[in-house]
């Protein structure tokens, strides 16, 4: 039912083979592929995930975040009710959510549940996850990462010590806007204690580099909403909620959108034509032509792509998802190593230390048996690049410090060579043929 | 019979709560003042907040009083519904007010609990993990020698309950601490269990040693002068049998960073026990064997018993059946284990709200 938006996969061969040059390449599948030559998905695929819908709308993945008894379920319940009965929107099918490859292969296991609905404007899915290490190994992974978030808060209690947890989480999954849902209106006579929560929300907000004083407070009662009870501050009240997570939430920038970025998976020599990469693009689309910078490894050379190919056809340009292979002007076949990458000049560094989220697997989910402290050494694996990285802690933490399997913690990376990277890059740390950790690059240092 | 009930819990809520549901009563109360309160004292629902006002006349030091006699009586009541949820999260809290040789009387004090919540929102919070260590403290400044002096003994939770909560301004038992932090958080708090850690040399049960030392680690981030408090944590007793003590500075020293490096180890690694005596069957099972473990912690390839027997050797101290520089008992917890795992069912739940068949 539910299918992973995989952009690797391409349709049928192209026959119509031109003058080619990858058709020279000596396939590396040769005897298993019927198939015209493909080079190898990277095992380490960074394109977000989604659930199986229609692309015709903008996807957004939200989720609640609030206390057990302050109505997250009856809330999720009555949005979907309230869209499946309004015409413009249909109501979805429920799913646990669907995992990225990589990590279905490696056995993470997150807590996480996942609903669908749609608005006339915006696909949602849904998230909610029962604690915040949860939040936090779903944002490391990005197996279901968190575009914005409907903080839920009961009219009875107003903010409660938790609350400031909540919006901590918020802030540290990377969620940049928020739309508050002031729950349980019913229970409230009197009208001036509603404004009295909504002050003390703004506030909050504000301490905790939210815009406090433009995000949306929504007052209502979804139990209402739900029953079919009281329009005014049931399903009216939700259908406002709706608009203000359409208006207020900020759409994620989509790969194709941002700048160009090819991992270079191998270097092959052709005869009487020159150097070709293949690899895959992660993002953004490039045009024949066009100037590019070979990045990572120590090294760093302009040169222009003369050429791009996939599947034995000439290509005029090439986007995100694309597997494809671009010839180059000018370089050696020594000069390119995989690992490095093709982009647009300027367009992402290279560095050489990095701070990170890092979640550490445990055994079950065939990480490490052991703790491991400062200074300790895996393989940092990023695109196609597999670099040596030398763990330590930001500075004020404790000196005794030391990780247990199924810790998230802040690391410092110190690495071996430079790779390109930035803030958001996803990589595992790798031990052996284990994988141990999976992280989240928060802030780049060197 | 429900109802008699009933109208019993009624006339048991004293009358200054009773009031609360008087809604003839309406004195205009600024918000203003009901947001000073709520700075005062921040856990405050709006509707006591604003009938602990009306109530004291507008004054918000009196309204604080009226919120903490509140407290106070909050429920010697009904336990409300909040009391059958899982709480499958929490803590563990430990504090060693004496650590053993150095200390008055050489004495070895400490103590240890589990704390739960339900999720970890709350046991992430400061208040929370507070609250853990002080009532470990209390496990430890309570801690009783039993007859037969076995170091580590079960404290008993009801007595643990009864008792008041130690460095707490005012006269707040446990339980009423751990009440009043159900009625803050809204969600089902409760000490799962207690052990306290006490020898007092010499000692009856631990003849052959002299020196005590006790080590304590727990693995989080939640740190303050009386104890620490995460999501694993190990207390053991170091025990050693020097003929004399030459530099006990020194030898101080020495079985601190040992007790302190051997309960990392045990904390990080999964230790089932101290030392065997019968041949390894297979390396898994001499991995949770803290004897045989190699002592990372420590910042080395030898295992733990050969660790301490150098240590032994610099003291000049003969070890025999586990006694001369050795643990000689432990207690290694993590929180919720045994506890059937959580099963998420939100999605389910929201279909079954919205009326859905699947």
């Amino acid at each position: 039912m539910l299918k992973v938006y995989a952009p690797v996969a391409v349709a049928a061969p192209f026959r119509a083979a031109t003058r080619s040059f990858v058709r020279r390449i000596p396939n590396p599948r040769a005897s298993t592929s019927t198939q015209t030559w493909a080079p190898r998905p990277s095992l380490f695929v960074l394109a977000r995930t989604y659930a199986s819908y229609t692309r015709e709308k903008p996807h957004l993945n939200i989720g609640t975040i609030g206390h057990v008894d302050h109505g997250k379920t009856t809330l999720t319940a009555a949005i979907t009710k309230v869209l499946s009965e309004s015409g413009g929107a249909k109501f979805t099918d429920y799913a646990q959510i669907d995992k990225a490859p990589e990590e279905k292969a490696r056995g993470i296991t997150i807590n996480s549940a996942h609903v669908e609905y749609e608005t006339p404007a915006r696909h949602y899915g849904h998230i909610d996850c029962p604690g915040h290490a949860d939040y936090i190994k779903n944002m490391i992974t990005g197996a279901a990462q968190m575009d914005g978030a409907i903080i839920v808060v009961s009219a009875t209690d107003g903010q409660m010590p938790q609350t400031r947890e909540h919006l901590l989480l918020a802030r540290q999954v990377g969620i940049q806007k928020l739309v508050v849902w002031v729950n349980k209106i019913d229970a409230i006579d009197d009208p001036e204690m509603l404004e009295l929560v909504e002050m003390e929300m703004r506030d909050l907000l504000t301490q905790y580099s939210f815009d406090g004083e433009h995000t949306p407070i929504i007052m209502g009662s979804a139990l209402a909403a739900l029953e079919g009870k009281t329009p005014e501050i049931g399903s009216e009240r939700i259908k406002k909620l709706v608009q203000a997570c359409d208006d207020w939430l900020e759409l994620p920038v989509r790969d194709l959108d941002k700048p160009f970025l090819m991992s270079v998976e191998g270097v092959y020599s052709i005869a009487g034509r020159g150097t070709v990469v293949t690899g895959r693009v992660d993002r953004g689309s490039i045009t024949k032509g066009a100037d590019i910078e070979i990045l990572g490894l120590n090294d760093s050379i302009r040169t222009t792509i003369t050429g791009l190919e996939m599947f034995h056809r000439e290509l005029d340009r090439a986007e995100a998802g694309d597997n494809c292979g671009a010839l180059l002007r000018g370089i050696k076949r020594e000069q390119v190593h995989r690992g490095q990458i093709l982009t647009v000049p300027g367009a992402i560094k290279a560095h050489k230390k990095v701070q990170a989220q890092v979640y550490v697997l445990t055994k079950d989910e065939g990480g490490r048996y052991t703790p491991f402290v400062s200074n300790y050494k895996p393989q940092l694996f990023i695109r196609t690049a597999d670099i040596t990285a030398t763990v330590t802690f930001p500075e004020g933490t404790p000196e005794d410090k030391m990780v247990m399997p199924g810790d998230n913690v802040e690391v410092i990376l110190d690495l071996d060579k430079n790779v390109a990277i930035e803030q958001g890059s996803r990589f595992t740390l790798r031990e052996g043929n284990k994988t141990i950790g999976t992280g989240i690059v928060t802030k780049t240092l060197d | 019979m429900t109802t008699r009930l009933a109208v019993r819990a009624f006339a048991f809520i004293p009358p200054f709560i009773r009031c609360r549901y008087n809604s003839s009563d309406s004195v205009k109360v600024p918000l203003e003042l009901i947001r000073q309160l709520r700075q005062h004292v921040p856990a405050v629902t709006l509707p006591l907040a604003r009938t602990a006002l009306r109530y004291s006349g507008l004054d918000v030091p009196k309204a604080v009083e009226y919120v903490h006699k509140f407290d106070q009586t909050i429920l010697s009541e009904r336990p409300g519904k909040v009391y059958d949820r899982a709480a499958g999260e929490g803590v563990i809290a430990i504090s060693v007010p004496s650590p053993g040789l150095g200390a008055i009387g050489n004495l070895v004090r400490g103590g240890m609990v589990e704390l739960n919540c339900e999720t970890d929102f709350v046991s992430r919070s400061g208040a929370f993990n507070v609250l853990a260590t002080k009532i470990a403290h209390t496990v430890a400044f309570f801690a009783e020698r039993t007859p037969d002096e076995e170091c580590f003994s079960d404290f008993d939770l009801k007595t643990l309950e009864d008792a008041p909560l130690c460095s707490q301004t005012g006269d707040l038992t446990v339980q009423a601490a751990v009440k009043k932090a159900v009625s803050e958080f809204k969600e089902n708090i409760t000490i799962r269990r207690a052990v306290s850690l006490l020898v007092q040399p010499p000692s009856r049960k631990y003849i052959a040693d002299r020196v005590f030392y006790a080590g304590w680690y727990a693995h989080g981030s939640h740190r303050s002068e009386i104890g620490e408090t995460g999501k694993v944590g190990s207390l053991l007793l170091l025990a050693a049998s020097p003929d004399q003590i030459s530099d006990q500075a020194k030898l101080i020293e020495d079985m601190s960073k040992l007790s302190k490096n051997l309960a990392r180890q045990t904390t990080g690694f999964e230790t089932l026990s101290i030392r065997t005596d019968e041949p390894l069957t297979d390396a898994d099972s001499a991995s949770t064997i803290l004897y045989h473990q190699q002592f990372a912690m420590h910042g080395t390839d030898q295992t733990v018993d050969d660790v301490l027997q150098t240590y032994a050797d610099k003291w000049d101290i003969k070890r025999e059946n586990g006694v001369g520089m050795d643990v000689r008992d432990l207690r290694r917890w993590t929180v919720g284990e045994g506890m059937p795992a959580k099963v998420d069912t939100f999605a389910e739940e929201v279909r079954k709200m919205a009326g859905e068949s699947p």
